[in-house]
């Protein structure tokens, strides 16, 4: 019988620290809304996720000396903890944790714009308790099960994407046997139009509320294979569009996505839900439209994406880094515990202003700030005027 | 459709009915005269607009005029005659059936040609206006929003010059919903535009079936500047590579975003400054810091990512930051031409040879619309070839980039030929 080889003692060390600091950020998760995370406490997690990054990141640690900080302990709050940009995914191996160690990895979409980046995990742990809670407290407050519609390729097709996975878990936790994913191959893969429409209609008979989820564009292509012939979906069902947001798809289209949900599968506004989230974040943030449809009825709806108690988003001035206030509109900085073993602040191009009761809304990017010209091209064209 | 629209739309395909019978000489002529109008920088029209691009630019005029020039001046009577030859074969094919062997053709314009211009130079929206005109055929222009009004007042003075000419040409955005774009859509016969393959698939769903969709795809350039150049003479190959960059702030998609040189880390990067000092001279708009959060979130997340490479022991150099309106970077390793993450904003690499950056732009194929060449006599012809199996579609001088010819092939493809329907008549 052969024994393990000793763990080299920093090795031991980094584990057992990432354990304790996952055991302590599970138990923040898992409290969620109910009890959630005091200010005191999130700063100290914060503070000791951030020095676990900067001694086992060497790249960050050098990135944190270039930002005037040369220990952890020059940290004196969240606020101050240097963000790293979405672009640090693609430099290297941006993790805390040695290769051998890794359990998953997720890549941003291939674009044009080149390398994507990668987003490395030794547990998926915090990533998952993250998309449960949210998802229990945002899209399934009223029901333990609903048949879950995929506009998506299925985990066995497309293993690399991070919003496959979330319905995966979304599957696992919350979903019926009946539910399904109906892309082909990649993100941008067709439609398997004949199984959707029979899953539909399965629904339909049966009156089992479902919900419907995809990206902006994968509803955009959707709605639009569907046909014009309106839809009844049973009541209680409801939608989650992710993307199209911040730029992949312009705002009239995002809310002709929404006005033709209504039209075509008969889910009222109300029950169609937002949701944010990129590949660099383990956290996702939700509007509460559904939640207070269904669980606090006649209540208004806050604006905005709600942040969970285990994360923060700054709205910062680009130029100077100041924090802005509400209603001002500068770059979004995150800073989400669940990241503990990639970036737990990460600065991201997209705009959006803090509303004044915690909400984010989104602003999308400037056209200017994309590529210009003919190749930016004609994307305004639907434009009336 | 509203009864306006339709009557506007009416009076367009009309007046494309009687431009159909005036002799294509004329139609140059007409054309020819107005753009020689706007050749003369005092020119009331030509002043006034130049005034106004500059206040909206917010760049000096001279930055202006050397955009105009740059159009104006290679829209003479002859250009547009040798480029109806170059592309048509013959000037009376425009008029009537012209013998060629034993069959005689000739071509015939779209009934009304929809373009839907794209934020970029102002002038380009003018060749659509021009090539359609040149055809015989009525074009309704719909300017990008919020962008300049260059193209509307061409418009005007084409109407004033030659009323019959100008009648065949509409310059607005949409008429009022609901259904004012579908309408004037529908009723196209060609439908030109620039966008990508979602953007395509979306007006292939509006247009008819029946209409001739012309779609430009989107398109990068990218400079290669050999080290014989260089060495010869860096400063004449900085002055290009910023004439060709900096151009009408690098709105177009000629304008090089990477620029190749052979040569090592070190003397590339000593390339920065002076060439950051000739965008900025050659288009001195704001600084970046007076541009929208947008754009400045985009330029810090950039400069940040710049610190992550450096942490990680990638040497990169660059100039120009918030308090600069361009950015010029020296990178430590070459990468195939990509959009810039800020408008402005040019990408030096090293390379050992030439072929590194020919197998960078193939990795690119279909997207490379220019490369600017500096480059040795005895070595272009290599160059040119190497590149054009590299799926590039023009290969200029660096410097002139920017200046192609009217009868160039766009996308690899030809502009008025794409316009025409042929028509064989055998047996003359």
């Amino acid at each position: 019988m052969t024994r393990a080889a000793p763990l080299p003692p920093r090795e031991k060390a980094r584990q057992e620290e990432a354990e304790r600091l996952d055991a302590e950020i599970l138990h923040a998760i898992g409290s969620g809304w109910s009890d959630p995370i005091d200010a005191s406490r999130f700063d100290r997690l914060a503070r000791d996720v951030f020095a676990h990054q900067f001694r086992f990141n060497p790249v960050y640690r050098q990135f944190c000396a270039l930002h005037g900080v040369s220990a952890p302990g020059d940290v004196a709050g969240w606020k101050q903890i240097p963000p790293v940009p979405t672009g640090a995914f693609k430099v290297g191996r941006w993790a805390t944790f040695p290769e051998q160690r890794e359990a998953a990895a997720f890549r941003t979409s291939g674009t044009i714009q080149g390398t994507p980046g990668v987003h490395r995990f030794d547990t998926l742990a915090l990533y998952n308790a993250a998309i449960i809670s949210s998802g229990r407290r945002f899209l399934f407050p009223d029901r333990d099960r609903v048949r879950c519609l995929f506009l998506s390729p299925s985990p066995a097709d497309a293993p690399d994407s991070s919003l496959v996975h979330m319905f995966a878990v979304f599957r696992e936790a919350f979903g019926d046997p009946k539910s399904r994913f109906f892309l082909r191959g990649s993100p941008s893969g067709g439609l398997r139009l004949e199984d959707l429409l029979t899953g539909l209609d399965d629904a339909e008979q049966e009156g089992e509320p479902v919900l419907i989820a995809g990206a902006a564009l994968a509803f955009h292509h959707g709605l639009g294979a569907l046909g014009s012939e309106p839809r009844r979906l049973p009541s209680g069902s409801r939608t989650m569009v992710t993307g199209g947001f911040k730029g992949a798809l312009r705002e009239t289209d995002a809310s002709a996505i929404g006005i033709a949900i209504k039209a075509q599968l008969g889910v009222p506004t109300d029950h169609q839900v937002e949701e944010y989230g990129m590949t660099e974040l383990s956290t996702q943030y939700y509007d509460e439209r559904l939640r207070t449809a269904v669980v606090d009825e006649g209540g208004q709806p806050r604006a905005g994406f709600r942040v969970p108690p285990w994360a923060r988003v700054m709205v910062i001035d680009p130029g100077t880094g100041a924090e802005l206030g509400p209603g001002e509109v500068g770059a979004l900085v995150h800073l989400d515990l669940a990241n503990r073993a990639s970036a737990i602040a990460l600065q991201t191009s997209d705009v959006g202003e803090r509303t004044a009761d915690g909400g984010i809304l989104l602003r999308g990017r400037e056209p200017k700030a994309e590529a210009r010209g003919c190749s930016l091209a004609a994307e305004l064209w639907l434009e009336q005027g | 459709m509203s009864g306006k629209t339709a009557d506007r739309i009416a009076r367009l395909v009309a007046a494309g009915e009687r431009l159909k019978t005036r002799p294509a000489s004329e139609i140059i002529d007409g054309l020819a005269d107005t753009c020689a109008q706007w050749r003369d920088d005092d020119w009331p029209p030509r002043y006034r607009a130049t005034e106004a691009l500059a206040e909206r630019y917010r760049v000096p005029t001279s930055s202006i005029a050397e955009v105009l020039d740059s159009a104006f001046n290679g829209w003479t009577r002859q250009s547009l005659e040798d480029w109806v030859v170059a592309e048509l074969g013959d000037l009376g094919a425009l008029d009537g059936f012209v013998t060629n062997g034993s069959t005689s053709r000739r071509v015939v314009g779209p009934e009304l040609i929809v373009a839907i211009g794209a934020h970029g130079i102002p002038t380009t929206p003018i060749t659509d206006i021009i090539s359609a005109v040149l055809v015989k055929a009525p074009v309704w222009l719909k300017p990008a929003s919020a962008t300049d009004d260059l193209a509307a007042r061409f418009a005007a003075t084409l109407a004033e010059n030659d009323p019959e000419l100008g009648a065949a040409v509409v310059v607005d955005s949409w008429p009022d919903p609901p259904g004012g774009r579908d309408s004037v859509l529908a009723a196209a016969t060609t439908v030109i535009a620039t966008g990508r393959a979602e953007t395509v698939k979306r007006l292939r769903a509006t247009v008819s079936s029946a209409s001739n969709l012309i779609v430009h795809g989107p398109r990068l350039s990218a400079a290669l500047i050999t080290g014989e150049a260089l060495a010869e003479d860096s400063v004449q190959v900085i002055d290009a590579l910023a004439c060709d960059t900096a151009f009408a702030g690098q709105m177009g998609c000629l304008s090089p975003v990477t620029a190749f040189v052979e040569a090592s880390r070190s003397d590339v990067a000593s390339l920065v400054r002076p060439l950051l000092e000739a965008c900025v001279n050659r288009w001195p708009s704001p600084p970046r810091c007076e541009a929208g959060a947008g754009e400045r979130a985009a330029f810090v997340g950039w400069r940040s990512l710049m610190d992550v490479e450096a942490s990680a022991g990638i040497a990169n150099r660059w100039a120009g930051d918030l308090d600069c309106p361009w950015t010029v970077v020296a990178r430590s390793e070459p990468e195939h031409p990509s959009p810039p993450p800020v408008p402005q904003f040019l990408t030096l690499a090293p390379i050992d040879d030439v072929d590194r950056s020919i197998g960078l732009c193939a990795e690119r194929r279909g997207l490379i619309a220019t490369v600017g060449v500096a480059a040795p006599s005895e070595r272009r012809r290599d160059i040119a070839r190497a590149l054009s199996m590299a799926g590039v579609e023009r290969i200029a001088a660096l410097g002139s980039m920017q200046r192609p010819p009217l009868d160039w092939r766009r996308d690899g493809r030809p502009t008025l030929a794409d316009l025409v329907r042929w028509v064989e008549w055998e047996g003359s």
